[in-house]
């Protein structure tokens, strides 16, 4: 890409397809076990396990944008330590499944956090960490390369605020996002959006 | 910059205007002018309390319009610019071997192109100022007398629309290949990128609640 | 069939562990070799230059902190109350002065330290990182105990600072500097004699003294290549000329030049703070300046010596509540310059500890 806009642009422009996953048997297995007597509860409990997984190994993308991005470089660092919630970042997208915005984004790089954002792979969530990344913060007037909040490009799953948050509200983001991940009806939404994918495929 | 190195250049290069020594004359008249106005207002009340009458309204000074300025300050003719840069950079007397920055000013009625030059050997700074006007901003590029005005000229290029002949690459450097306008013009209008439009519009539908009130799945 | 070999166009970035921020280099490569490298910038643009224009004098100090090099908050605020107090005439009382000089220092080893720590990552030393860091939240410690703040601090005001230091605050200084300068010799032990580190840097990325002032190069990438100009020693500010300290100089120009520059750097900052703190007078800390301050009409250019460079503020007054223009004269957007030149000839693996050794913020390159 030569200039920044136009091809992620482009990219972005195309509506969103229903995702095939490759969990085809996998979604015979949750259908029959949902419509089982009991069989609910069994689901309910392989999935809160796997979500326990999933929610203690959230592998966040090496992506700093400004100011924000030095306060979670520390948040790594030897005082708080993010490691030991289990998040370990990752330098490349197709590795990590969350993404912690940090920072104010431009016009010119939306774009590409937009792209990055695709090539992370599902379940994927993001973070938008600091003021500027939520709303455009203290760059919301008489500002002309400011994005007013990353929401606008990206789905934002947990808001941090602050300019920039301290190393321990980011902490609380992420907690807040785990509690969030291991509520959620992980197994039953990927087969169902997998046989929806299907017949919408038929 | 020593007074005998003032008078060299400007004895080199005729056109050049000293601002910062007319700023200090212009200020002058400007006292004296204030001075004779608070006398003849002292004479005024002496006067008046002389007859008994009110004193006159007290004089209120306004900020004097003269522009100060704390450094050397040349005006260049623009198409002097490269000449003016490259002796100033190669007479050993003022050794400019530094190019701080080149920018501009967007002043009602011209542009302003900026030149901040450092002596790291002699410790001394100029600020050389070529106005250019506003329907033809084109000056020629320095870039050949300091290789780090690249940069700066793309950006002022980028920013204000100035054109810089003989720029070996002059591209947009801050602003995306396609922005419209240059934004630090006093006259720029934001408005969002079209594709921004799009995909914030996109977005809206995305996270739009669907018939029954709930989040569609996160696609 | 003749061989025919190819250049390669490689895109780095934006989003790349080791740019340190949102840069993008167009790379051509011939095999391995850089045959010319391309920086694309702009991706992080504040447009705080704007911003200022519409902001009172006053306003504009928080603008500093966040729209510029958000690694030396205090050095940005520095630069831009000089400017406005130089235009406006204020006067700054002494002991705020030296309160002054006293934070940019520390700023200035707490912008040291993340640049060791995140070079010492790309060059595959995590342990530097770390100590880094552990060193780092020390002084950020100290900053927030006046501050209030961590990155972002609005303490500098124009015509001084916001308020005077809590009690006990100078001891606290202390331990920490007698804490920190042994620091730098292990920093020393870990890396400097590391002979897989000495290959990695010794005549790496080499910028000669000529080229280094050509292209505008300034702080410690030109006093790596022999330039030993420093602001603070060539056109005092604040009260530098009434403490001693050496401006470390080296001539090799590489990589290695200029971490030696810097570790130097930050033990000179400490012999500084320790005057600066045995000196500190008493006192004032701000001058009573109007919070709708309206400087006269005219223009001031202020340089002063941040971590990364020359830090220069020109600003112009038309006479009105808000500045007519700012222009942020910024270190690294100078320094990134010359790293076309220093790439050049090198190999691919090279980038890494070539662009980590120039210590851009793409913060201050992009404004």
């Amino acid at each position: 890409m030569a200039t920044g806009l136009p091809p992620a642009a482009g990219e972005a422009r195309s509506e969103p397809q229903p995702r095939r996953t490759q969990i085809g048997p996998l979604a015979e297995v949750v259908e029959v076990l949902d419509s089982l007597p009991g069989g609910g509860l069994i689901l309910t409990t392989v999935e809160s396990a796997l979500n326990w997984g999933r929610a203690s190994s959230l592998w966040p993308l090496t992506f700093g944008l400004a100011c924000c991005a030095i306060e979670m470089m520390a948040a790594f660092a030897s005082r708080f330590d993010l490691d030991r919630l289990g998040v370990i970042p990752r330098a490349t997208p197709r590795q990590a499944d969350l993404m912690i915005v940090a920072g104010r984004c431009s016009i010119k790089m939306a774009p590409i956090v937009r792209r990055l954002w695709e090539q992370m792979p599902e379940p994927r969530y993001v973070i938008s960490m600091g003021s500027c990344a939520t709303c455009g913060g203290p760059f919301f007037y008489d500002n002309y390369s400011i994005l007013k909040g990353v929401d606008q490009v990206v789905p934002v799953d947990v808001y941090v605020p602050g300019c920039p948050p301290r190393p321990e509200a980011l902490i609380e983001g992420i907690l807040k996002l785990q509690e969030r991940i291991k509520k959620e009806p992980f197994l039953r939404r990927q087969a169902y959006a997998a046989r929806d994918g299907q017949a919408g495929a038929r | 910059m020593t007074p005998e190195r003032v008078a060299a250049l400007l004895g080199r290069f005729p056109h050049l205007r000293d601002l910062a020594a007319e700023a200090v004359v212009s200020q002058a008249r400007a006292d004296e002018a204030w001075a004779a106005k608070e006398r003849e207002w002292q004479a005024a009340a002496a006067q008046a309390k002389a007859e008994g009458k009110p004193a006159p309204r007290p004089l209120r000074r306004e900020d004097p319009p003269v522009h100060r300025y704390r450094a050397p300050t040349f005006e260049v003719p623009r198409d002097e610019i490269v000449d003016v840069c490259r002796w100033l950079r190669d007479n050993p007397e003022y050794d400019m071997t530094q190019l701080e920055f080149v920018s501009a000013v967007d002043w009602p009625d011209r542009f302003e192109v900026v030149y901040l030059l450092v002596s790291m050997s002699r410790g001394h700074t100029a600020v050389l100022k070529a106005p250019v006007p506003k329907d033809d901003p084109r000056i020629a590029s320095v870039v050949d007398v300091w290789r780090g005005a690249d940069w700066h000229e793309r950006e002022a290029y980028d920013l204000f629309g100035i054109t810089f002949e003989g720029h070996p690459d002059l591209r947009r450097i801050m602003m995306s290949a396609d922005w419209k306008g240059h934004p630090l013009r006093k006259d720029y209008v934001y408005e969002d990128p079209a594709w921004l439009v799009e995909v914030a519009a996109q977005r809206q539908r995305e996270i739009a609640p669907t018939q029954d009130g709930e989040r569609p799945s996160r696609a | 069939m003749p061989l025919r070999t190819e250049e390669l166009l490689l895109n780095m970035g934006p989003q790349h562990p080791s740019t340190h921020g949102v840069l993008r280099l167009v790379l051509t490569l011939d095999g391995e070799n850089i045959t010319d490298v391309r920086p694309d910038i702009g991706y992080l643009h504040s447009s705080v230059e704007k911003m200022m224009e519409h902001r009172t004098y006053v306003q504009n100090v928080a603008l500093t902190d966040r729209g510029m090099d958000y690694l030396i908050a205090l050095n940005n605020e520095a630069a831009y109350c000089l400017a406005v107090e130089a235009l406006a005439g204020v006067e700054v009382p002494e002991r705020a002065r030296y309160i002054r000089v006293i934070f940019q220092e520390l700023n200035r080893i707490a912008s040291h330290l993340v640049w060791l720590g995140t070079w010492g990552i790309d060059l595959g030393a995590t342990t530097v990182f770390l100590w880094c860091f552990r060193e780092r939240e020390r002084v950020l410690d100290l900053f927030e105990q006046v501050t209030g703040g961590r990155l972002h601090h609005v303490y500098f005001r124009i015509g001084g600072v916001y308020a005077d230091v809590p009690d006990g605050w100078t001891g606290a200084c202390r331990d920490f500097l007698d804490y920190f300068l042994p620091r730098v010799d292990e920093y020393h032990q870990l890396l400097t004699q590391n002979p897989i580190f000495e290959a990695r840097t010794r005549g790496v990325g080499v910028i000669g003294r000529r080229e280094a002032a050509a292209m505008g190069a300034s702080g410690p990438v030109a006093r790596a290549s022999g330039i030993a100009y420093d602001v603070r020693k060539a056109a005092p500010y604040e009260v530098y000329d009434r403490l001693e300290f050496d401006v470390p100089v080296q001539t090799s120009g590489d990589c290695l030049a200029r971490y030696l520059v810097r570790l130097e750097e930050m033990r000179q900052s400490v012999r500084i703070i320790r005057q600066a703190l045995k000196d500190l007078p008493a006192g004032e800390v701000r001058a009573r300046v109007p919070v709708a301050m309206k400087p006269p009409r005219g223009e001031v250019y202020v340089r002063t010596e941040s971590p990364r460079g020359t830090l220069g503020m020109y600003v112009v007054s038309d006479g009105g509540e808000t500045p007519y223009r700012v222009k942020i004269r910024a270190p690294s957007f100078s320094n990134l310059y010359a790293l076309t030149e220093m790439m050049r000839g090198w190999k691919i693996a090279d980038i890494i500890a070539i662009l980590g050794s120039i210590d851009i913020v793409l913060s201050d390159v992009d404004r």
